[in-house]
């Protein structure tokens, strides 16, 4: 039962709250349970609703009786990302600067999670603002690796990960603007997806880099990345980014046969030193995958190498203008100042960490006076460039296999004191957000050492669909991901 | 030859949609009690995300066609970046490289009928910021120990216009301000009101040497009112010549126009420019506009007032002066045209409409189409006193009960038992009586002072209590008298 | 970048910096321009700037009016409030 129900997909759970085989409140009981036992260790969760939750649970459970209930969610524990506004939930994007604040509205996705029946039981972990690859930027403190404590989860939706990882929840949302999904995916050993820019709507996501950011889940199923896509994939009427036509179709989706399928295998991944782990992950997958009938095929994104630079000239640009607003004045902790000028700077001052003032200062520069042609304007058309990459390598392929990331988790500590060598974990995620196409990765194996190595898919824009089917098809390969032992000590 | 002042104008008009340019709040701000028209949006909490009002895309569209821009087919907003509390994202969305309109111009039709070419640089859409208000004696920002916000206007929705400097003249800059303000009311964009804050003017101005050069121009804010930006930029330029003749150099820079002092004063160098960082907003998609948009708003404009003040002049042998009187308003000038189509002349009906409907409506502070008279009931009091059935007199009284009471022109006559008398019996009768009893200026008139008769007429007026007909009175008299006389 | 136009981009951003972190963050631009370099190797000829995914024009919005139901919980959130307006200290420099 207790254990039974940790170790669930969201789709059994709903389908058992629905057919009243369990109640709602049983359900909250044991992932509460759960996170009460573990995330002392993990920290995974900055703030957790018990009292909302079981309220929530008790007044499903009611409707349930009374044969009301519907969702397809129904009674499912999901966690949520900082940056994602919770009405009367503190949400504090991993940063004092929000420390505390309540706001006063849901984001859409928790709107259409709660029309659907789930529990939402906590906000997660994060580098501050997203703006990370470790969790580490958190100003409360970073998130541990499930599968070993001493090891960063990833970021900068390392709380999200590990929460699935250590089955906190079956499902958690994250968000994704450089690979912040996908990276601590791989590094957790669950899915992630990044879905196609403008499928989920933005609107409550509290904005990085407003033409990169997307909403996403993670799961330990397949099917349950496709149940949370159902629920959040959908048109919002109030982002204007939204988009309309081409929406990927989320119901009725299958395993897709393997046979026949174009995968490609980008010739530039070669440039880039991958650890063995992750080398030979890739090369048992592009096996395995041929045994199934796969075809592959070499496909070139010349312009890999620029995506880098490009993200972290366009990223803090529009970070730097979407964080802007942050002053003490409207929300949040404020400051005694003896004038408004001066309330901005301390505030901003004392509330934001390093790595958030240097993506502001950078993406103040880029867009300065002088140097918007050189810097952004520059990047902007590089940018153009990276996309039309994909475009050409779809022509030949249905969808593309490569590295999540280029190394395992790593320890704690190991990239802070060289901002830069943080920024390489991402060097296989970025150019997806840049292109706005959609990029899943999956557990495809462990290392020597029990560390998940992850692979990524990445799909034509719209394609989300298909990458969900081909999951759900490699899930039948690969098995299920395997939860966090959540036992180890320190190595 | 001396000095000529170079004038060129940044118009801020606020549209009149219910609802503000990014979020469905309401943009009725005035009078209303402080952050209630707010959300989300407007109040650029974190997380949130702009739509576009399509209603204000049409009628910035409107006012750059009726300026006759070019307009950028393939449009986009930009954000403004700066800090100030009155801007809850510290970015305004506004536009920068791409304008709606540009390469524009309006023809200005000056008092004595010249026309001046007004060259439009551009017209594009923006927000409005929130307001501040200052807890002071004056309301002044000077000695404020602290300041309040108010956000019911941030996100109303503004259409910046931006003119080159073409205008040469205090008098021509006050004419231009007065004549887009006509266009925005015709095109039912805007209320086109300054001192309510619907039409904001900053005024840029430099000054001409006789050799030709151009002084540095300085920028002159808050200008609320037609006859202060008249003042503001005559005070301006007299100081840019002392300036200039006492061998310095106009500085580059803001000028606040103190209306009450009558001047100008410096409020910061145009040195610290601020770096506004303009880049494309990412949270919209580009504007599409497409032909059909451009040639259904052309086909919805109303009839533009050089268009109206022509057809006015032209079907009613109206001078130009009375054309623009009536062409002010729109509606002033469908009201005349629909007494006139009741069967009233021109003349009257312009006299009626302009003298005696203003007149009452101004002490009310109300518009003459909003005293609650039709044309049609003004048209049958116009009629009454043309058949003499009245007297002008009586109608200019019988009006103003018809706006006390909301009763028709007839109802009011008869009540009143106003009706001319008109019965030649009864007025000779009457005439007669005058003439007795008005021996002296009988003989005054026989005299040969023309203006006794007058007199006489008055008191067969008087006499009547104001019900005789007058032309008839007069009639009488002077047939009474041409008897005497012989 | 010197520690001047360090000084200048932390005005531009309202961000008061100490003298360490200005320092460490001259460093840090220094690195992340050689980094920026690789771009302008590339030839840009014709590009055209990347401003959206496809052809599709911005949706727009009935001009309808809705009101906030939570308009009070915002202004139980405010650092500083006077009444319903929100209140600020002294403002030095007037836009």
């Amino acid at each position: 039962m207790v254990v039974d129900l940790l170790g669930m997909s969201a789709a059994s759970i709903a389908s058992a709250v629905r057919r009243k085989e369990v109640s709602p409140v049983e359900v909250a009981e044991a992932f509460l349970g759960r996170i009460r036992a573990f995330d002392g260790r993990v920290r995974a969760l900055l703030f957790v609703d018990e009292e909302g939750v079981l309220r929530r649970a008790r007044e499903l459970e009611a409707r349930v009786a009374r044969g009301e209930a519907e969702g397809l969610l129904l009674g499912v524990p999901v966690v949520v990302k900082d940056n994602i506004c919770t009405k009367g939930i503190p949400t504090t994007c991993g940063s004092r600067i929000l420390e505390g604040w309540r706001p006063p509205y849901d984001a859409t996705v928790v709107e259409m999670l709660l029309a659907e029946g789930a529990l939402i039981v906590g906000k997660a972990n994060m580098d501050e603002f997203a703006m990370g690859s470790s969790t580490e930027y958190s100003a409360f403190g970073p998130t541990r690796n499930p599968h070993d404590l001493a090891r960063v989860p990833g970021g900068s939706s390392g709380g999200s990960a590990a929460a699935v990882a250590s089955l906190f929840c079956p499902i958690s949302l994250g968000s994704d603007t450089g690979g912040s999904i996908r990276q601590p995916a791989a590094f957790c050993g669950v899915y992630g997806l990044k879905p196609t820019y403008g499928v989920v709507s933005r609107y409550g996501l509290v904005a990085f880099a407003s033409s990169l950011d997307q909403i996403g889940p993670f799961a330990r199923f397949a099917e349950d990345l496709c149940l949370a896509m159902r629920a959040i994939g959908r048109e919002d009427p109030r982002d204007s980014t939204s988009i309309r036509r081409g929406r990927p179709r989320f119901d009725g989706l299958s395993p897709r046969p393997l046979k026949g399928l174009r995968v490609g295998l980008v010739r530039e991944i070669s440039d880039f030193r991958l650890d063995e782990a992750v080398e030979s992950a890739l090369e048992g997958a592009i096996r395995r995958l041929e045994g199934e009938g796969a075809s592959f095929v070499e496909v070139s994104l010349p312009h890999l190498e620029h995506a880098l630079p490009c993200y972290y000239i366009v990223a803090p640009a529009e970070a730097s203008s979407n964080l802007a607003r942050y002053d003490g004045v409207r929300y949040g902790p404020s400051a005694d100042a003896p004038s408004v000028e001066d309330l901005f700077r301390t505030v901003r001052g004392r509330g934001f960490g390093a790595e958030v003032k240097r993506r502001i200062m950078i993406g103040t520069f880029v867009l300065s006076s002088g140097y918007y042609d050189a810097y952004y304007l520059t990047a902007q058309k590089a940018r153009t460039l990276v996309a039309s990459d994909f475009d050409r390598a779809f022509s030949a392929c249905d969808l593309i296999l490569m590295p999540t990331s280029p190394t395992l988790p790593f320890r704690f500590g190991e990239r802070t004191s060289d901002p830069i060598s943080m920024y390489l974990s991402d060097v296989f995620t970025i150019p997806v957000n840049l292109a706005g196409i959609c990029g899943l990765s999956f557990n495809a194996g462990y290392s020597g050492e029990g560390l998940p190595v992850g692979l990524q898919l990445i799909g034509g824009w719209g394609r989300d669909d298909l990458l969900l089917e081909v999951a759900l098809s490699l899930e039948e390969l690969f098995g299920v991901p395997r939860p966090a032992p959540l036992g180890g000590e320190l190595s | 030859m001396s000095y000529m002042p170079v004038i060129g104008l940044e118009i801020h008009v606020q549209l009149s949609t219910r609802s503000k340019l990014f979020c469905p709040c309401s943009t009725d701000y005035i009078g209303a009690k402080p952050n209630t028209n707010v959300c989300p949006v407007c109040l650029g909490l974190p997380g949130s995300l702009p739509v576009l009002n399509g209603l204000a895309l049409r009628y910035a569209l409107r006012i750059a066609l009726a300026l006759r821009c070019q307009v950028h087919r393939r449009t986009r907003f930009h954000r403004k970046n700066y800090f100030y509390p009155d801007l809850p994202k510290a970015y305004q969305i506004s536009q920068y490289d791409v304008p709606l309109g540009y390469d524009g111009m309006f023809e200005l039709r000056l008092e004595d009928g010249m026309i001046r070419p007004i060259r439009i640089r551009r017209v594009h859409m923006e927000e409005d910021a929130g307001k501040l208000v200052h807890p002071t004696a004056s309301g002044r920002i000077e000695g404020a120990s602290h300041s309040l916000v108010d956000y019911n206007r941030s996100g109303v929705p503004l259409v910046e216009i931006v003119t080159e400097p073409d205008m040469n003249s205090p008098e021509e800059a006050r004419e231009f301000v007065s004549a887009l303000r006509q266009l925005v009311r015709f095109l039912g964009v805007s209320d086109g009101d300054m001192e309510r804050g619907s039409l904001r003017v900053d005024a840029n101005i430099s000054t001409m040497l006789p050799d030709g050069r151009t002084s540095a121009k300085t920028e002159i804010k808050n200008l609320n009112s037609l006859r202060s930006l008249e003042r503001a930029l005559q005070h301006e330029f007299e100081r840019q010549v002392r300036v200039i003749e006492g061998g310095g150099s106009v500085r580059r820079e803001t000028r606040h126009w103190d209306d009450r002092a009558g001047r100008t004063m410096s409020m910061r160098s145009k040195e610290e420019v601020e770096d506004y960082r303009y880049f494309p907003e990412p949270d919209l998609l580009p504007l599409l506009i497409s032909d059909d948009m451009i040639s259904s708003t052309s086909a919805e404009m109303p009839e533009l007032p050089w268009v109206l003040e022509g057809r006015l002049m032209s079907s009613y042998g109206l001078t130009l002066k009375e054309a623009r009187t009536l062409g002010e308003r729109r509606e002033t000038a469908t009201f005349f045209e629909r007494v006139v189509a009741e069967g009233v002349s021109a003349e009257r009906a312009y006299s009626w409409v302009t003298v005696e409907l203003k007149g009452i409506a101004n002490a009310r502070g109300l518009e003459p189409w909003e005293l609650g008279i039709t044309p049609e009931g003004l048209a049958s009091l116009a009629k009454m006193v043309d058949r003499g059935r009245i007297s002008l007199l009586s109608a200019k009284d019988v009006l103003a009960r018809m706006v006390e009471t909301g009763r028709s022109a007839e109802e009011i006559v008869s009540e009143l038992g106003l009706e001319q008398i008109g019965d030649e019996e009864a007025l000779r009768g009457v005439a007669l009586e005058v003439i007795a009893e008005n021996q002296e200026a009988v003989s005054q008139f026989l005299a040969g002072k023309a203006g006794s008769l007058n007199f006489l007429v008055g008191q067969v007026m008087k006499r009547t209590r104001g019900k005789a007909n007058p032309q008839l009175a007069r009639a009488i008299l002077e047939g009474l008298l041409e008897e005497r006389r012989r | 970048m010197d520690l001047e136009g360090i000084r200048h981009l932390a005005e531009l951003s309202r961000l008061s910096l100490s003298e360490e972190e200005m320092e460490a963050l001259r460093e840090h631009f220094e690195r992340i321009m050689g980094y920026f370099a690789r771009l302008s190797t590339l030839d840009l000829e014709g590009v055209e700037p990347f401003y959206g995914f496809g052809e599709e024009a911005t949706p727009t919005r009935e001009d309808e009016v809705a009101s906030w139901p939570d308009r009070d919980l915002f202004l139980e959130g405010l650092p500083r409030r006077e009444g319903d307006f929100v209140r600020v200290p002294r403002i030095v420099r007037e836009v």
